[in-house]
C-alpha cells in the first residue's frame, strides 16, 4: 500500500486536548494536593501530614483502604471465577437454550450501577427475599441462630453481591470471545487421543484463553477497587470503601487534605493494577493472534 | 484382528428432512485402506464422525470386532484421528504435540520419548520436534497430525480429508507416503475424501456415497470401469453420459451388448452389468476420453462420426472437445497430429471398457 | 445420561435467569406496590401506579429526567465527534504513537472515577463551573471515550483501504475520505458506541454528585437521595429507577440484537 503522505497526527489532537484537561490536569492538582499543595486547602502549603494522618497506625484510612482491598479481591475472585467457568460451560455444552437467552446476564451491563445497587437491597435488607429466603434455610440447618445481615453489614457481603452481578458478566463476555476463537477441531483431536473433558479444560481451553482469563480478572479487579455507587448504598455506615470515604470528605466534611492524599494513595494503587492488566491484555492479543 | 461395522446406522436432521447418513450395513476390513468417496454433503464426514464418536447416529450400531461402542464416547475408543485442519495444539511443541496421548495414558516419559522418536522418524520429522504448529509448513503440519495419531498405537485410523489444504503437488506426494505408511503399520483405515484421484490411488476398497447414501462399495477399478449407477459414473473421472436402450444382447455372461443412442441410429457395443444385460433396459453410456481413439481405418466396432469443437494443446498432448450429436466428449491425441474445429472426424470407442450405466 | 446433563442445563439457566430477572422484577415491584407492609407481609398488599404517577408529576423529579435524557445523548454524540479523528488515524497508521496512545486511553480506565473527579473539581471551582449543567459533558465522557474509541478504531479497520485510495485518486481530501467513505460504511461501529456512551452518561453518579451540586440533578442523583440522603422512600426510589431502568434495557436488547455491541466492545464476536 502506497503511503505517500501519511496521516497528520494532528488528527490525534482533540483526544490528547481532552486527556490534558479531563485527565493529567486532575490528576496533577490531586497530587499536589496531597502534599498540601492547593487553594481549597485552609494554611495550604507543602506538607506531609496528610500521609501522616493515613498511614498513623489505626487510622480510619488505613482500615478502609484494607477493607477495600480484601473485599475487592474477594468480589473479584468470585466472579472471574464463576465467569470463566460460564464461559467454558457454554463452550462445552453449547446449550440450546443461549441462542434465545442469551440476553439475560447482559441485563447487568446495561443496569446502571446504582440503580442494581438499590435493586440488590431491595433483596437483601432484613425483610427482602433473598435474605428471608438465605437466613431461614441456614436457620432450618441450624447453621446460624441469629439471622444474618447480608447488606449495610461490616463484611461487605452485600457489596460483594453486588458487584458480582455486573462482573460475572463481564468476565464472561471476556472470556467467551476466545475461547470460541479456538478451533473446535483442537478439542475433537484431544478427545480422540483420549481426553477428558476435565483433561480438556486443563490442557486446551485454560492454556489457550489464560491471558484472557487474566486480562479480565485485572479489569474487574480494578472496577472492583474504584467503584464508589456499589460501596455506597450496599455498605455499611463503617467499614467502607476508600472512594465513599473520599466522597464523604470532598462532600460533608470539606477535608480537602485527606481527600486528596487518598486519592493519591487510591491512585498509585490503581496504577499498579492496571499495569498488570496492560501486561496481560498484550500478551493475550499475541496469543491468540498465533 | 480390527474390523469395524456399521449396522443400520441412521443420521438425519430437521426432523428426517436432510438425511445425513443413511447405511442398512457397511464392513471394513482388517488392515484395509478404506475410502468414503463423494461431493460435499454425501456424508462422509459425518459417517466417519459417528465411527469416531463425535457424532451420535439416531439410531443404529457401530461395532469393532464385534464390541458394541455405539454409545461409547470419544476418548473411550481407541481410535486415532487425522483431521482436516490437523488440529495441532497450538501451544505445544511438536514432540509434545506428538506425546498428548501418551501423556494420558501415563505413560512413563523414556518410553514416550522412544515412542515419539519412532513416529517422527516414520513421518520424517525428526528435526522438527521442537518447534511450534505456527513455525511450520503445511506439509510438515501434515505429518505431525499423523505421527500424533499413530503414536499411540490405535486400532484404527480415521482420516478427515487431511491433504485437503495442500497444494496439489505436495498431495501427490504425501498420497503415496500415506498409503505406503498405512501398508506398512497394517493398521485398519478409513479415509474421506472428495478427491476421486486420491481414493483411486490409495484405497483397497471404496464406498461412493451420495446424499447420505452408499451408490457403490467395490474396489477401484470396479468403481471406476463399472460404475453402478449414473452419480457414480459422472462423479469418477471426466464422464459424458449419453442416454440409450439396449437393443441386442451379444454375451449374457459377459454383459455385452448392443446400446442404441436414443434419438438417434448411431448403436454402440458396450458392457453392462450382467443382471441387467436384458433388451429394452434403459441405460446411461459412460463416455470417457481414455475410450476415444481417431478411427485408423482398421476397426469395426464403435465407429462414430464426430465434430471437432474446439482444441488446446496441452504441451505433451492435444486435447479436443468433440461434439457426438448433441452430446459432447473428449478427444486426446499427440501433438503431431493437429485437427481444426469444425473438421468432421472419425472416433472409435474402445467397446471393451465402455460400460453401459443401468438407469433407475 | 443424556438426560441428566439437559437437566443441569435448565438448571444453570434458571439459576442465571433469577440471579438477573430477579433484581429487575424488584425494581418494578417496588415501583408498584402502593401500600406494603414490611414488617409483616411478604407482598405488597396494594398494587398500582400511585408512586409512578407522583414522581412523573413531581417538578423535582421532572427536571432531573430532562437532565438525565439531554446530558445522555449529547454526551454520546460529543463523545463520538472526539473519537472520529482519533480512531481514523488509529485504524490507518499502526505505528508507536498509535500504540501509546491506545494504551493511554485504556489506561484512563484504571483511575478512580472519585480521584479525577475531585480533581475536575477542584478545576471547575476555579472556572465556575460547578453546577453547570453543560460542564457535566466533558466529565461524563471521561468513561465512555474508551470504549467509544475502541468501537470505532475497530470498524473503520474494518473498511478496505481500496475504498480510500479509490476515492483519493478521484482528489478526496482525507476529510472528506473520512466523510464520504468511512462515516458512511461504519454507522453499525458508531451506533454501537453512542448507544453506549449514552448509557454510561445515564448511569453516571460520581462526576455528577461532585460537580454538579448542588443545582444539576441528574436521575441517579435523585435515585440516591431516595436510597440515602434525607427523606428515605424505597418506593419513590423504584419508580424514579424505572425511568432510567427501562429504557437503558429496551436500549439495550436493541442494540443487542441488531448490533451485538456487547460481544464486539468485548472483542470477541460469533
Amino acid at each position: 500500500m502506497s503511503e505517500v503522505r501519511r496521516v497528520s497526527i494532528w488528527y490525534l489532537l482533540p483526544l490528547y486536548v481532552y486527556l490534558a484537561i479531563y485527565l493529567v490536569a486532575p490528576l496533577i492538582t490531586v497530587i499536589l494536593g496531597a502534599f498540601g499543595i492547593s487553594p481549597l486547602i485552609q494554611g495550604g502549603g507543602p506538607t506531609l501530614d496528610g500521609f501522616k494522618q493515613f498511614f498513623s497506625g489505626g487510622s480510619k484510612y488505613l482500615e478502609s483502604l484494607y477493607f477495600t482491598f480484601w473485599n475487592s479481591a474477594v468480589a473479584t475472585l468470585i466472579a472471574v471465577v464463576a465467569g470463566y467457568m460460564f464461559a467454558l460451560y457454554l463452550t462445552i455444552r453449547k446449550p440450546a437454550w443461549w441462542d434465545k437467552f442469551s440476553f439475560i446476564p447482559l441485563i447487568a451491563i446495561y443496569t446502571p450501577y446504582l440503580i442494581a445497587a438499590f435493586m440488590w437491597w431491595t433483596l437483601l435488607w432484613p425483610r427482602g427475599y433473598v435474605a428471608l429466603f438465605v437466613n431461614g434455610v441456614l436457620q432450618a440447618l441450624g447453621v446460624i441462630k441469629e439471622p444474618l445481615y447480608l447488606v449495610n453489614d461490616p463484611y461487605g457481603i452485600g457489596i460483594i453481591l453486588g458487584k458480582v452481578w455486573y462482573t460475572f458478566t463481564l468476565t464472561f463476555l471476556l472470556t467467551y470471545g476466545p475461547l470460541q476463537l479456538i478451533n473446535p477441531e483442537i478439542v475433537e483431536a484431544a478427545r480422540m487421543l483420549g481426553a477428558s473433558t476435565r483433561t480438556i479444560i486443563r490442557r486446551i481451553y485454560f492454556p489457550l484463553s489464560r491471558y484472557a482469563l487474566f486480562a479480565s480478572a485485572s479489569i474487574v479487579f480494578l472496577d472492583n477497587l474504584t467503584g464508589v455507587s456499589v460501596p455506597l448504598v450496599l455498605g455499611a455506615a463503617w467499614p467502607q470503601y476508600l472512594s465513599v470515604v473520599i466522597l464523604n470528605d470532598v462532600t460533608l466534611f470539606n477535608n480537602f487534605l485527606m481527600a486528596f492524599t487518598s486519592g493519591f494513595v487510591y491512585l498509585i494503587l490503581s496504577i499498579l493494577a492496571g499495569y498488570f492488566f496492560f501486561r496481560f491484555t498484550t500478551k493475550a492479543i499475541v496469543h491468540q493472534v498465533r | 484382528m480390527v474390523k469395524i461395522e456399521l449396522v443400520d446406522v441412521y443420521k438425519g436432521y430437521y426432523g428426517g428432512k436432510v438425511v445425513a447418513a443413511e447405511i442398512p450395513y457397511l464392513e471394513i476390513r482388517d488392515r484395509e485402506f478404506f475410502g468414503l468417496l463423494g461431493p460435499s454433503g454425501s456424508g462422509k464426514t459425518t459417517t466417519l464422525r459417528i465411527i469416531a464418536g463425535l457424532t451420535m447416529p439416531d439410531r443404529g450400531k457401530v461395532l469393532i470386532d464385534g464390541e458394541d461402542i455405539t454409545h461409547a464416547p470419544p476418548e473411550k475408543r481407541g481410535l486415532g484421528m487425522v483431521f482436516q485442519s490437523w488440529a495441532l495444539f497450538p501451544h505445544l511443541t511438536v514432540y509434545e504435540n506428538i506425546a498428548f496421548g501418551l501423556r494420558l495414558k501415563k505413560v512413563p516419559d523414556d518410553e514416550i520419548s522412544r515412542k515419539v522418536k519412532w513416529a517422527a522418524e516414520l513421518l520424517r520429522i525428526e528435526e522438527l520436534l521442537d518447534r511450534y504448529p505456527y513455525q511450520l509448513s503445511g506439509g510438515q503440519q501434515q505429518r505431525v497430525a499423523v505421527a500424533r495419531a499413530i503414536v499411540v498405537e490405535p486400532r484404527a485410523l480415521l482420516f478427515d480429508e487431511p491433504l485437503s489444504n495442500l497444494d496439489a503437488k505436495l498431495r501427490e506426494q504425501v498420497r503415496f507416503e500415506l498409503s505406503r505408511l498405512q501398508k506398512e503399520l497394517g493398521i485398519t483405515s478409513i479415509y474421506v475424501t472428495h478427491d476421486q484421484v486420491e481414493a483411486l490411488v490409495m484405497c483397497d476398497r471404496i464406498a461412493v456415497m451420495n446424499k447420505g447414501r452408499i451408490e457403490q462399495l467395490g474396489t477401484p477399478e470396479e468403481i471406476y470401469s463399472s460404475p453402478a449407477t449414473p452419480f457414480v459414473a459422472e462423479f469418477m473421472g471426466v464422464t459424458t453420459l449419453i442416454p440409450g436402450n439396449i437393443i441386442e444382447v451379444l454375451n449374457p455372461s459377459a454383459g455385452i451388448v448392443r446400446v442404441q443412442i436414443e434419438n438417434s441410429d448411431i448403436t454402440l457395443v458396450a458392457r453392462t452389468r450382467v443382471e441387467k444385460a436384458s433388451v429394452g433396459n434403459p441405460v446411461l453410456l459412460a463416455v470417457r476420453p481414455e475410450l476415444v481413439e481417431l478411427a485408423s481405418g482398421g476397426e469395426q466396432t464403435n465407429v462414430v462420426e464426430a465434430k471437432i469443437l474446439a482444441s488446446s494443446y496441452l504441451g505433451d498432448h492435444m486435447e479436443y472437445i468433440l461434439g457426438l450429436g448433441e452430446y459432447q466428449t473428449r478427444l486426446r491425441t499427440s501433438t503431431s497430429i493437429r485437427l481444426q474445429p469444425g473438421e468432421k472426424v472419425r472416433i472409435t470407442l474402445d467397446a471393451k471398457r465402455l460400460f453401459a450405466v443401468p438407469r433407475q | 445420561m443424556k438426560n441428566n446433563v439437559k437437566v443441569w442445563d435448565y438448571i444453570v439457566l434458571g439459576f442465571l435467569a433469577i440471579f438477573y430477572l430477579l433484581p429487575t422484577v424488584m425494581a418494578i415491584i417496588y415501583a408498584l406496590a402502593e401500600k406494603w407492609y414490611f414488617g409483616t407481609d411478604l407482598f405488597p398488599s396494594q398494587l398500582g401506579f400511585g408512586w409512578i404517577q407522583k414522581m412523573i408529576s413531581d417538578s423535582y423529579v421532572q427536571t432531573a429526567f430532562i437532565n438525565s435524557y439531554i446530558l445522555a445523548p449529547l454526551t454520546a454524540l460529543v463523545t463520538i465527534l472526539i473519537s472520529i479523528l482519533p480512531a481514523y488515524y488509529l485504524a490507518t497508521r499502526r505505528d508507536k504513537v498509535a500504540i501509546i496512545t491506545e494504551t493511554i486511553v485504556n489506561l484512563t480506565m484504571a483511575f478512580p472515577a472519585i480521584v479525577v473527579g475531585t480533581g475536575i473539581l477542584v478545576l471547575y471551582t476555579f472556572l465556575g463551573l460547578r453546577g453547570n449543567m453543560w460542564a457535566l459533558i466533558p466529565a461524563h465522557m471521561f468513561f465512555a471515550i474508551p470504549f467509544s474509541l475502541r468501537s470505532i478504531t475497530a470498524s473503520f479497520m474494518q473498511v478496505p483501504k481500496d475504498l480510500e485510495e479509490v476515492a483519493r485518486v478521484f482528489g478526496a481530501t482525507r476529510l472528506q475520505v473520512i466523510q464520504k467513505v468511512y462515516l458512511p460504511l461504519t454507522w453499525r461501529g458508531m451506533l454501537s458506541a453512542f448507544i453506549f456512551s449514552m448509557a454510561i452518561s445515564l448511569n453516571e453518579f460520581v462526576m455528577t454528585q461532585l460537580l454538579g451540586a448542588p443545582s444539576v440533578k441528574t436521575l441517579t442523583i435523585v435515585v440516591y437521595e431516595l436510597i440515602r440522603g434525607y427523606a428515605i422512600s424505597p418506593p419513590r426510589a423504584a419508580a424514579v429507577s424505572l425511568f432510567i431502568l427501562l429504557p437503558s434495557l429496551i436500549g439495550g436488547i436493541l442494540s443487542e440484537k441488531y448490533l451485538r455491541v456487547s460481544l464486539s466492545l468485548a472483542g470477541g464476536g460469533r
